[in-house]
């Protein structure tokens, strides 16, 4: 696997992004020639197949059906071609994503943030061994980036290794004290390795540092709730309520915590709450498992190169490498909102309003109910001399948020430029 | 300066500290190593291999297969072993259809394939099985969960078996099943049988999924949940279908095993049911056979965090020697299997973080498991089985693998549990894709043995070699009055300031049966004091002054144990 590996990194450095687009043609060919040759890709698929997987080892008097002329083998060569393309898509896109990353790599060869991507990329990929190889090297290239640390103890945490993460975190938090999340991890460390007590402290650290995080009044009930400190968990759990959004874990620990004081009724009230929010959860939850998409997904986590490689060109003073990062991601994901902000932002601040215009008219497109773009696209027209415009646009996102006197406000400023 | 006296002090002090560490790193690797299990399945006899009936297309129905039962189907004094296999789903063509297999215990631990001469080679796609009398003439009889229809064999007691599947009225229909338990819902001295449900799938229904392109199992999310059934003894060879009457079938669930037990010790069976990526279910019975959904209000529905696990086993037993049932459910990746605590008040809490019981199971899949005192010391283990369902799983997720290292957890006997797996045989070194396990005393020589059904491959059997002086006892108890096999009854051993509690079960942990006799482990003491038997819609028996290290055989009605 390993070899595998290297050798698609070879491959990738040989050739660079600007094989790309070709690779691109030559798979919109491929799929179109697909159902034509259907039978001589299922064994096509077959042979690609029985390298990469690990085989199942067959029991002894089960065969699998022969590829033959039957309705049921044609449905399973079908299977095999559909199988065989979304395996290509999927590792096409990869590729992708990692040379976004490798030219990142080779334009800034000195700076840690492309080395910190690809370990993200990786994790994200499931090649955790690989990631933490990559932060590792970040850690080479600058001991004090707190935030290879926070992530490779994010990975020891997932494998259950409370110990070592607990010493990761340590010394990020040496770093950057301020580190968002950082406590909470040290919290769910302590808890793993059994140790409630401990976990207190930084959670009650986290809440000094930002008190409205809802997830940490959250937990701070849950580890309460354990040690059987049953008032203190009921003030977390009930501040945590009352931070948006609604949570069903929060309801959960607080019926748990009202039934342990004997409050019965209350107890029930609220798990009815939890109940009606699982079941809306879980609705969502397997609609979303039915509808899965991987290629889909894969096309998000090359989104998130191209948006996380913007960022980089971005901070390293390369505007237009960054704005065509950004525009490769919107490319990508026609309702991507984030990139095309960032867009605009950029292309605001260097006064090329138009532009920034045309991409706030896009986020309108996509998110209708968003005050804040109409209210953007008022500014922008303004910007430009286009009152008429600029009035109307701010008074859409007066419609939507009423309550808000910004853009009141902003709306009198234009009146008062006619 | 350091004088010479300060330094020589210094060099004791150090030589001293040095000692100490040495001995307490020697004790505490003692104390680990207490418990061995040896791996002896190639010597044993069993040629069982597993198959799932895949074709490559991945059904939900595949990676589920199977359970085990252990239980002495000949009435000779040791345990047998019943495999269950899957069958050849759609897609896949089979020379000889596969099928269950049932291997006779000569004694220790070498096996004969009785399959064919006892008429238990089901070939139907199975699932769940237990064993129970249901017919109280004095054999253990099994139940079947397939999917597809299910299957009751009648032991004749000649050693062989009779399908009454249609007779008895409890096939089930076509549905997936999961576990299975035999249990007396009414008290009135038969067995009754609970049967859990899976998910209502079809070969239509099925869709092909992938992560990064790698072809993977669909979730059970995808499919709708199938309610569970109650069967009703009708105490003349027939069964009732009173799933609906009795409030089973109120709630749908994902179920995959199931447990009875007397959760609130008000001397009747109530039922626990582990849910796949749903809330867990605990019906409490209210004496006649009518259940309510406690689940949710009782805290073991959810973790303690109120998130669904992809619970899997599920069974009971009291780990902290408090004379109430806990319960242990397995779990999916990225979960723990979680310890519910009993609090005695009807309510329970989940006490895995702080009692350190899913220690391990973290990055595992988690299947066949329970609680049971590998090294005698009065503190019950717990032993888990693991593997993943996607047989390419390392090629997308590089913490993860198909084949995974089972996990035995011991007892330290404060409430808390630590993970020795690496430290307790090469028995527990072996890595296959665990579904089934079994719990029970297999060569009869006071210590608990391991049997292990490995997805698509053969089984494990592991022989606990572990060296202690501890004693141990066995029970066997013969109802009367109530069901033949005491199934339900409550049994509570005292020996020198140590009280125990148990119950006979009936199908249990992944989908599987076995432990009909209990097995208690006394520590030092060699003597016990008092045993109390209170049967399952019967009376209350009190036995005293019973010798350590063997095996008693209580009749329901006596004050004596048997000859």
């Amino acid at each position: 696997m390993k070899k595998e590996k290297d050798s698609r990194r070879l491959k990738q450095s040989e050739v660079g992004s600007s094989r790309k687009p070709a690779r691109i043609r030559a798979m919109r060919l491929l799929l179109i020639l697909l159902p034509v040759c259907a039978v001589l890709v299922a064994l096509l698929a077959a042979r690609c197949f029985s390298p990469q997987g690990t085989p199942p080892p067959q029991p002894p008097a089960v065969s699998r059906n022969p590829p033959k002329a039957s309705p049921r083998a044609k449905k399973t060569a079908a299977n095999a071609d559909a199988a065989f393309s979304t395996r290509a898509l999927a590792q096409a896109l990869e590729e992708d994503a990692f040379a976004v990353i490798e030219r990142l790599m080779t334009d800034f060869p000195r700076s840690p943030a492309p080395v910190a991507l690809m370990g993200t990329i990786h994790a994200k990929l499931g090649n955790v061994e690989e990631a933490v190889r990559w932060w590792n090297r970040c850690l080479e290239m600058q001991p004090r980036h707190a935030t290879a640390y926070y992530e490779i103890a994010g990975i020891s945490l997932n494998k259950g290794e409370y110990e070592e993460a607990l010493d990761l975190l340590r010394k990020a938090l040496k770093i950057n004290p301020r580190m968002p999340g950082i406590h909470h991890r040290m919290a769910l460390a302590w808890m793993g390795l059994g140790n409630m007590r401990e976990a207190l402290a930084p959670l009650e650290n986290e809440i000094k540092i930002a008190p409205r995080q809802k997830h940490v009044h959250g937990l701070l009930g849950e580890i309460y709730l354990q040690l059987g400190e049953f008032a203190k968990a009921r003030k977390h759990f009930e501040t945590a309520i009352r931070i948006p959004p609604d949570n069903p874990q929060t309801y959960y620990g607080l019926a748990t915590t009202l039934t342990r004081l004997g409050q019965k009724e209350k107890a029930e009230e609220y798990m009815e709450k939890f109940r009606v929010l699982k079941a809306r959860n879980r609705a969502a939850a397997a609609a979303l498992k039915r509808n899965r998409d991987d290629v889909a997904s894969m096309r998000q986590l090359v989104l998130l190169t191209y948006k996380d490689a913007g960022s980089v060109y971005h901070r390293q003073g390369q505007v237009n490498e960054a704005l065509n990062c950004w525009q490769k991601a919107a490319d990508l994901y026609p309702k991507e909102t984030g990139c095309r902000v960032m867009m605009a932002s950029v292309y605001a601040q260097n006064r090329r309003y138009p532009e920034s215009l045309r991409m706030y008219e896009q986020l309108v497109a996509i998110d209708p109910w968003n005050p804040v773009y109409h209210m953007r696209v008022g500014a922008l027209n303004a910007q430009m001399n286009r009152i008429a415009d600029a009035l109307a646009a701010v008074q859409r996102a007066i419609d939507l948020e009423p309550d808000d006197v910004t853009y009141r406000k902003l709306y009198q400023e234009i009146r008062s430029m006619k | 300066m350091m004088t010479k006296a300060t330094g020589l002090r210094r060099w004791f002090l150090f030589h001293c500290a040095a000692g100490l560490t040495w001995m307490w790193t020697l004790s505490a690797s003692c104390a680990q190593a207490a418990i061995k299990l040896t791996d002896v399945t190639a010597e044993s006899g069993i040629t069982f291999k597993h198959t799932d009936g895949s074709s490559g297309r991945r059904y939900i129905v595949e990676y589920v297969c199977a359970g085990l039962a252990l239980f002495d189907y000949d009435g000779d004094g040791d345990e047998d072993v019943y495999f269950l296999n899957g069958a050849p789903l759609r897609g896949t063509m089979a020379e000889t259809p596969p099928g269950n297999a049932l291997f006779r215990n000569d004694g220790g631990l070498k096996f004969t394939d009785v399959t064919e001469d006892a008429g238990v080679r089901d070939t139907g796609f199975g699932l769940g099985v237990a064993a129970g009398d249901y017919d109280n003439d004095g054999d253990l009889d099994l139940y079947l969960n397939n999917y597809g229809r299910n299957v009751l064999y009648q032991n004749n007691g000649n050693g062989t078996f009779t399908d009454v599947t249609r007779k008895a009225g409890v096939g089930n229909g076509n549905r997936v099943g999961a576990g299975a338990s035999f249990l007396d819902i009414d008290k009135d001295g038969d067995l009754d049988l609970f049967v859990a449900n899976y998910v209502k799938f079809s070969y239509d229904s099925h869709a092909p999924r992938a992560t990064r392109g790698f072809p993977t199992y669909p979730s059970p999310m995808e499919y709708a949940p199938d309610p569970d059934t109650l069967y009703r003894n009708d105490g003349s060879g027939t069964f009732t279908d009173v799933s609906e009457e009795s409030g089973i079938s109120a709630s749908a669930g994902w179920g995959m095993g199931s447990v009875c037990g007397d959760f609130d010790n008000d001397g009747d069976t109530d039922i626990f049911v582990s849910n796949d990526v749903a809330a867990n279910f605990l019906y409490r019975n209210d004496g006649s056979g009518k259940f309510e959904s406690a689940g949710l209000m009782a805290g073991v529905a959810y973790d303690f965090r109120g998130n669904a696990q992809g619970s899997m086993a599920a069974v009971c037993g009291d780990y902290n020697n408090d004379g109430w049932l806990d319960i242990y459910a397995t779990s999916y990746q990225q979960e723990l299997a979680v310890l519910y605590k009993n609090l005695r008040d009807g309510f329970f809490q989940d006490v895995t973080l702080v009692s350190q019981a899913g220690a391990a199971t973290l990055g595992k899949v988690t299947w066949g498991a329970d609680f049971a005192d590998f090294d005698n010391d009065g503190n019950r283990d717990i032993f888990v089985a693991c593997g993943h369902l996607d047989d390419n799983v390392e090629r997308f997720d590089d913490t993860s693998s198909y084949h995974q290292q089972n996990i035995l957890l011991v007892n330290k006997g404060d409430g808390k549990f630590a993970n020795i797996s690496d430290d307790s045989g090469e028995g527990l070194k072996v890595k296959l894709s665990s579904r089934g396990a079994g719990l029970d005393d297999l060569d009869n020589d006071g210590d608990i043995d391991v049997v292990i059904l490995n997805s698509r491959r053969e089984p494990t059997i592991l022989r606990n070699d572990s060296t202690n002086e501890n004693h141990w006892l066995q029970i066997r108890l013969r109802g009367v009055k109530t069901n033949r096999d005491g199934v339900g009854a409550r049994v509570k051993v005292t020996a020198g300031g140590l009280t125990q509690v148990d119950e006979v079960h009936s199908g249990r942990g992944y989908q599987s049966h076995y432990g009909t006799r209990l097995h208690f482990g006394l520590g030092k003491r060699d003597r016990i004091d008092r045993i109390e038997v209170r049967w399952i819609g019967g009376g209350t028996d009190v036995i005293e002054n019973i010798r350590a290290g063997q095996l008693v055989t209580i009749t329901e009605g006596s004050s004596e144990p048997d000859k």
